[in-house]
């Protein structure tokens, strides 16, 4: 395995599909944005829940507190000031909900995760009708290309961090504390510290993303902006590409988005259906993911 | 306000929803028990046994208090194809460890979105309902409807029943043998499969059953079965895992918290209240359903 | 002086009194057997010595300096590394990857991870396990597993070693192997060991000095060879293999 290789190419990749705004119309940039967004997504997801083995089923929960604070802020905010805000948010709610939250082992962990993100969702939807929005909208939003090279931005910056994480001792540590917890801890990893620092981290780029789609959606309805399927697919898709490789959220996510933008108009829950089965099958059958499977070579 | 409060209405409801709840947490709490496997699908066959009830009287006439039966053999058999198909690989592949149950959750997980979405292809996202027994019954100054009751009663007596054939039947025995103790069950000549099997085909026919009742009184919809999933889950947490006694009386604490809760501030705060509690527990008890604080050898 | 001293160290727990009143100090340098029947508490000394649990009372020094109230990884930290009854090896990781683990966090922390992993690459060849480095460690034998969980406690440049059964389920040739392997080691890095083994024999050739637990309590304390005639010992383990 070579991370820094894999930087490479990922960062090539993404690189080169910047000519597309050149070339393409506006329904391809806004392809260009969906890839991006499912990559930083994946990416960040990977970097906790593939790393650490600890398996984040609510991770939307940062996404959609990224897209209330963008539009919460609009022009009360320059936009720069409004996504760092949001990227900001999103890792002080994961430092805050982190410390209590990564105690929790194993499957509890898993479903924890997902009853924090329904929470947030439910708690927001209630504030928003007390404060008399059925949803908002916003005006003025930056145009879909300067949109599409924010989200390319975003998906640079995802992979970079999840290389940095593998290549450091942070990284070692967490695939420490995946095999076995109180092994890591005995032989000197500080896990709690860690596990906090990862579960922050893995955060922040989604907040970010979130506030991005945003400007991109231009409307705030806390169902969507909270979707419990958004963290499905992250999941979907890091485990069908391969959580434990920097490739695996591009080769995951350039399969779904293919898929999507052939079913989703007219048949969407063909397309969660797809998802569903495909990951039930990779669970059971293919753990390693695309990646995996087909660019491991380990000895055994 | 304070009437209302106080009404013998109030509290009959809280009840009902409190027996369906012990209904849906009793089925969790055996495939959890016997299985370490926690089937986040649960509330899923909640809502399959929703749609059967409803097709079967929107269609058939069928009354739902006979459809019972018909829908729990259908999902009993369904429990017993999931069993046969996915979860005898799953478990005899892999054993057992955290990773194996993260990844099970996976798995679960995958199969309700698929079924969700499936159910809302076939049958449509909108929600349905239908009327029975809905006329209204006075008992002294507690008025309350005919389904309510009907509901209340089937639940409390199919809970009763696991609850008895647990104690008494050699299989139940046998069931909560692997529940407290997996090696020593099947040193005393348990034979694990077929318990494991029984506990999912009880577990998924009592959820259906409990889906059966709510079709009574709510909407049924493709994506109605979450929350019973959770509230399930906080009925274990509180009544402790493989103590189905313990299960009831947290059950109807639950019902008393959301319906009272909801009547105090207002049904957009049902959700909050249940996942709140949720919430809470689990990180009241981080280390689960099985550990003890950690303090090992 | 004394490296390791412990002061009427209590265990309790689950209406269990797992640990009662246990003293003894180690010296620098030395090696200590701990024998006991299963369940007399050996190795809830070691989770208690190395982090693993809090004690109900009674207090460890570690040169000198208690350990009270330290994380497990705080404990490495400062230089006690233990191993395993069960070998809890990183399965999913190489063999090296996992010595790396234990030299990069250990006490040394190299600040490399190059300099990390030749580290563990020495560790690895001190413990004939040079050839399997980049194999998973989920596919080493029983014996190679036991190595490699010496392997991990000593890449930590931990100076007290726990040792918890390291020869358990091994063959008499391999038992051998490993207890020149372990001389080897006390001698090349003077090591401060103890032992806990059910392979009498070993024990008794490795150990300067020999603690005896029984139901939670210190009842020998002393050279093999007095203690393997100690009547005490002797009535309550008559029949033990020797």
């Amino acid at each position: 395995m070579n991370p820094t290789r894999d930087l490479v190419v990922v960062l090539a990749l993404l690189g080169a599909s910047a000519i597309v705004p050149l070339m393409g119309g506006d329904y391809w940039i806004g392809v260009g944005i969906s890839t991006f967004m499912w990559v930083a997504l994946t990416q960040s997801w990977s970097l906790l829940s593939g790393l650490s083995g600890y398996v984040s089923l609510g991770h939307v929960v940062f996404y959609g507190l990224g897209t209330y604070i963008v539009v919460t802020s609009w022009e009360v905010v320059p936009i720069a000031v409004a996504l760092a805000l949001a990227a900001g948010a999103a890792a002080v709610f994961a430092f805050v909900t982190g410390m209590p939250v990564l105690r929790v082992r194993g499957p509890y962990f898993v479903i924890l995760t997902f009853g924090i993100a329904e929470l947030v969702k439910f708690v927001v939807m209630a504030a928003e009708a007390a404060a008399g929005n059925a949803s908002r909208l916003i005006l003025g939003t930056p145009q879909i290309e300067t949109l599409f090279f924010l989200m390319l931005g975003l998906a640079a910056a995802a992979t970079v961090l999840a290389w940095g994480v593998r290549v450091s001792r942070l990284g070692h540590g967490l695939r420490a504390i995946r095999e076995d917890e109180e092994a890591a801890e005995t032989l000197g990893v500080p896990v709690a510290r860690y596990k906090l620092l990862a579960f922050v981290l893995s955060a922040c780029i989604p907040g970010a993303v979130g506030g991005v789609m945003a400007l991109r959606n231009t409307y705030f309805e806390p169902l969507q902006a909270f979707d419990p399927m958004i963290s499905f697919s992250m999941i979907a898709m890091a485990v069908i590409g391969g959580s434990d490789d920097l490739r695996g959220p591009v080769v995951g996510t350039a399969f779904f988005v293919f898929l999507s933008e052939m079913l989703w108009a007219n048949a969407p829950q063909v397309y969660m259906m797809m998802l569903g089965i495909l990951l039930v099958l990779f669970v059971l059958f293919v753990p390693e993911g695309l990646c995996g499977r087909l660019f491991r070579a380990r000895t055994a | 306000m304070i009437d209302t409060l106080a009404s013998g209405q109030l509290l009959f409801a809280a009840l009902a929803l409190g027996a369906t709840y012990a209904l849906v947490a009793l089925g969790l709490n055996l495939v959890y028990g016997t299985m370490r496997l926690l089937n986040v699908a649960h509330g899923d066959l909640v809502m399959l046994g929703g749609y059967i009830t409803y097709w079967a009287f929107a269609l058939g006439g069928v009354s739902p208090l006979v459809s019972l039966l018909g829908t729990a053999v259908a999902a009993a058999l369904l429990g017993v194809l999931a069993y046969r198909l996915l979860f005898r690989a799953m478990l005899g592949a892999r054993g057992t460890g955290p990773r194996v149950e993260a990844n099970s959750l996976l798995l679960f997980f995958g199969l309700s979105i698929v079924v969700q979405n499936l159910a809302a292809l076939i049958f449509s996202p909108t929600p349905r309902g239908y009327e029975y027994l809905s006329d209204v019954l006075h008992f002294g100054n507690v008025a309350l409807t005919g389904n309510r009751l009907a509901a209340l009663l089937v639940a409390a007596a199919l809970c009763l029943a696991v609850v008895l054939f647990l104690r008494w039947h050699t299989m139940g025995l046998a069931m909560r043998a692997l529940m407290e103790h997996r090696e020593a069950a099947a040193v005393v000549g348990v034979d694990i499969d077929r318990i494991q099997l029984a506990s999912f085909a009880v577990g998924f026919g009592t959820a259906a059953v409990a889906g059966a009742l709510v079709s009574m009184t709510e909407q049924v919809s493709p994506f109605m079965g979450f929350p019973f999933t959770v509230a399930a889950f906080v009925v274990i947490v509180m009544g402790g895992l493989g103590r189905l006694e313990g299960g009831m009386a947290a059950a109807f604490a639950l019902g008393l918290l959301e319906t009272y809760g909801v009547a105090l501030t207002s049904t957009n705060w049902r959700s909050i209240l249940l996942y709140g509690t949720f919430v809470a527990l689990l990180l009241a008890r981080p280390q689960g359903l099985f550990g003890r604080p950690a303090v090992m050898r | 002086m004394s490296l390791l001293e412990v002061r009427q160290l209590s265990m309790r727990f689950g209406g269990v009194q797992a640990l009662e009143s246990v003293s003894f100090t180690v010296p620098e340098g030395q090696i200590v057997g701990l024998m006991g029947a299963n369940g007399a508490g050996k190795t809830t000394l070691f989770s208690l010595i190395a982090g693993n649990a809090r004690p109900t009372s009674g207090d460890i020094l570690f040169e000198n300096q208690s350990l009270a109230g330290l994380r497990p990884d705080q404990v490495c930290r400062r230089g006690v590394a233990r191993t395993f009854q069960v070998v809890r090896p990183f399965a999913g990781l190489t063999v090296i990857e996992n010595v790396t683990t234990a030299a990069l966090f250990g006490m040394r922390r190299y600040r490399d991870r190059l300099q990390a992993r030749d580290a563990a690459a020495a560790v690895l060849d001190e413990l004939e396990l040079g050839d399997r480095a980049e194999a998973l460690a989920g596919s080493l034998t029983l014996s190679g597993q036991k190595r490699l969980e010496v392997a991990r406690a000593l890449a930590t440049g931990a100076r007290l070693v726990l040792l918890d059964e390291v020869m358990a389920g091994l063959t008499p040739v391999e038992v051998e192997a490993m207890l020149l392997t372990l001389r080897t080691l006390h001698h090349t890095r003077g090591l401060t060991l103890v032992v806990i083994e059910h392979v009498m024999r070993a024990l008794m050739q490795l150990s300067d000095e020999i603690l005896v637990l029984h139901s939670g309590r210190l009842i020998a304390q002393g050279e093999p060879q007095a203690v393997a005639s100690d009547p005490e010992v002797l009535r309550l383990y008559f029949g033990e293999a020797a």
